[in-house]
């Protein structure tokens, strides 16, 4: 057992409840405004199931060790997930704020389409981490799979080791640090300076997310579009439209 | 609105046949429910069978967008929006709220319901929240590419915004435009295509889930998507500026893949392009069981663009002109329900023919020979 799991308010079990229920008993677990520390849940019971504690949407923390399926913890919303062991697929998709760290690897489609929050990922991660994402941070500290980023529309992605094919395709809007190699970047996108400012930001960034390693040891790779406008700070600006 | 489907004639009955009483008015066919979807299944049975595919909300103000979305929920036709898309500035959307129903004056036998309402569920999820799974009558996956005025795989600045995905001077990947998606991308491939359902099922439970595909790989993508067991398919010919009998054979292939994969009680509805009442009733015989709207729609549509967009618009203004643009549609609507339930009078495989023969043979109509 993982001495973090050992002091806990509440405790669950997966096996004991079904999802919906287990939802409806966190979010009627009373929080204190004021107070720094969130309530502890733990969930016991964890052994591989598919979209597990989507929408939690509470001010809670919770522990979990073991394995989950696919979504797990997809449109997390202020919840502060501290989670060991392995997870699939499409993990934290959707999610608005809060965190979720993962203590081990993860599937394809890591934080696919989140807005907030951070996801930090201990181990590696899948093919398409961090797709369509419109805001918020994610932090692998090992490698990640092919298309990182791609499509993604703002945030920050950082890679501790190596990424695959294609990084950063069709991302507008995105910074991505990476200590490692990627096997290739995507036609939009290309390495820029890191800047003091990048690197002050960085290292605040990694020691949030509780990863080790000193910011100057990452590359910056960051949209053309996002670098010409950057350089030139009078690039083209879209009007907007709403 | 221009009729496609000419070839295809609905027949009458026989001289001598039976002088009987109304047969019952035409509903959405009994679907394979899943637990808990009882009262979803008795609520998409009194829609009528057309929906509101992929409105270009973003063309007009979110307040008249959220008022026609509430005139077409109260005639009873589905209507896809998220929440981003119709929302006033305060991020509220009438079209999401509750309805109080009363049944007496005195409020007794209040009823909370909520308008029909389709999720669009694109690949990229631009724009969606988890609020928009809320009460949904229907979640639709799509699994086609997405294509923009220019023709590209491509999202528009203009309807990004209106997602609130793009923040104002930000540089974008295309220069106005970004790329689109043709599967989700958490989803490694279509066998793990039922992971997808099942979490979407989880987020809505009440709601029916239907595919969007286009139909251009049908055999192939059709038989992957029903191995998936979604609730139903929409299949994408607006784009296409396909024929009648095109429009028509693809719904025939589509239904009868469909009904030799064990999916026999799973609904097809069509998005079929530009056909009028007539064949909307032609196509629900041949097969359909929803027909969108988006082409009635357009002409109408043209003239909400082309008005007032100020916000010195009384404040009834918005409300008064979707109720108008509802208004019109009932024709249509009721001249499509009149045809099919006159087709009720008759045997399935004797409601629709055709004089031309290649027609029937390709369609599995009889053939009418009374000009042979």
């Amino acid at each position: 057992m993982n001495e973090s799991l050992e002091s806990f308010d509440h405790r669950f079990s997966l096996h004991q409840i079904q999802n919906h229920d287990l939802l409806v008993q966190i979010r009627e677990i009373a929080v204190e405004e004021d107070s720094e520390k969130l309530p502890v849940v733990q969930i016991d019971g964890v052994q591989g199931q598919n979209h597990a504690l989507m929408r939690v949407e509470h001010p809670v923390q919770l522990k979990l060790e073991g394995t989950l399926g696919d979504y797990a913890f997809a449109f997390n919303d202020q919840t502060d997930v501290r989670m060991t062991g392995n997870v699939g697929h499409g993990v934290g998709d959707g999610m608005k704020s809060g965190a979720v760290k993962i203590r081990g690897n993860a599937g394809d489609g890591a934080g696919c389409s989140m807005t907030g929050g951070t996801l930090a990922i201990y181990g590696s991660a899948g093919d398409r981490c961090g797709a369509a994402m419109r805001g918020g941070g994610i932090f692998v500290r090992g490698d990640v799979g092919d298309e990182t980023a791609i499509g993604a529309l703002g945030g920050t992605i950082v890679i501790g080791g190596d990424a695959g094919a294609n990084l950063g395709d069709a991302a507008s809007n995105v910074t991505i640090f990476i200590r490692g190699q990627a096997k290739s970047l995507a036609n939009g996108v290309t390495e820029a300076p890191l800047r003091q400012r990048e690197q002050l930001r960085l290292g605040l960034l990694l020691i949030n997310a509780s990863i080790r390693g000193e910011a100057k040891d990452f590359r910056r790779v960051v949209p053309k579009a996002m670098l010409e406008a950057e350089q030139n700070k009078t690039g083209e600006l879209n009007p907007n439209w709403r | 609105m221009r009729a496609k489907l000419e070839k295809i004639k609905l027949v009458t009955p026989k001289a001598e046949s039976l002088w009987t009483g109304p047969p019952p008015q035409w509903q959405h066919p009994t679907m394979d429910g899943r637990s808990g979807q009882n009262k979803l299944k008795l609520q998409l049975q009194k829609l009528t069978p057309f929906f509101l595919h992929q409105p270009k909300w973003h063309h007009i103000q979110p307040e008249q967008a959220n008022a026609i979305a509430v005139a077409l929920g109260e005639k009873k036709i589905l209507t896809s929006a998220l929440k981003s898309e119709i929302s006033d500035g305060a991020g509220e959307s009438s079209f999401h709220e509750p309805v109080l129903l009363t049944s007496d004056a005195d409020g007794r036998d209040s009823e909370i319901k909520y308008l029909p309402r389709i999720v669009p569920y694109r690949p990229e999820r631009y724009g969606l929240t988890a609020d928009d799974f809320d009460n949904a009558c229907v979640i639709d996956v799509h699994l086609s590419t997405h294509r923009d005025e220019t023709g590209r795989f491509a999202y528009s600045a203009e309807q990004l915004s209106r997602w609130d995905v793009l923040q104002a001077e930000i540089p974008i990947a295309g220069g106005s435009w970004v790329p689109s998606a043709p599967f989700p991308p958490d989803v490694p491939s279509m066998k793990d295509l039922p992971g997808k359902f099942e979490q979407l099922r989880a987020l809505s439970p009440a709601a029916a889930l239907f595919v969007t595909l286009d139909p251009f790989h049908l055999q192939d993508d059709l038989k992957g998507i029903l191995s998936a067991k979604p609730d139903g398919i929409i299949l994408q010919l607006d784009a296409l500026q396909a024929d009648g009998f095109e429009i028509a054979k693809l719904v025939v292939q589509a239904r009868s893949i469909m009904d030799h994969s064990t999916s026999k009680t799973v609904p097809l509805w069509v998005s079929p392009g530009e056909i009028d009442a007539d064949d909307a009733a032609k196509l629900i015989s041949l097969g359909a069981s929803g027909i969108a709207i988006d082409r009635w729609f357009n002409e109408l549509w043209d003239e909400i663009e082309s008005t007032d967009h100020t916000s010195y618009a009384p404040r009834n203004h918005f409300g008064n002109q979707a109720q108008r643009l509802a208004d019109e549609m009932e024709w249509y609507v009721s001249r499509t329900m009149g045809l099919l339930h006159s087709l009720e009078r008759l045997p399935p495989d004797q409601r629709l023919t055709s004089f031309d023969k290649e027609w029937c043979d390709q369609l599995g109509l009889f053939h009418c020979n009374a000009l042979t």
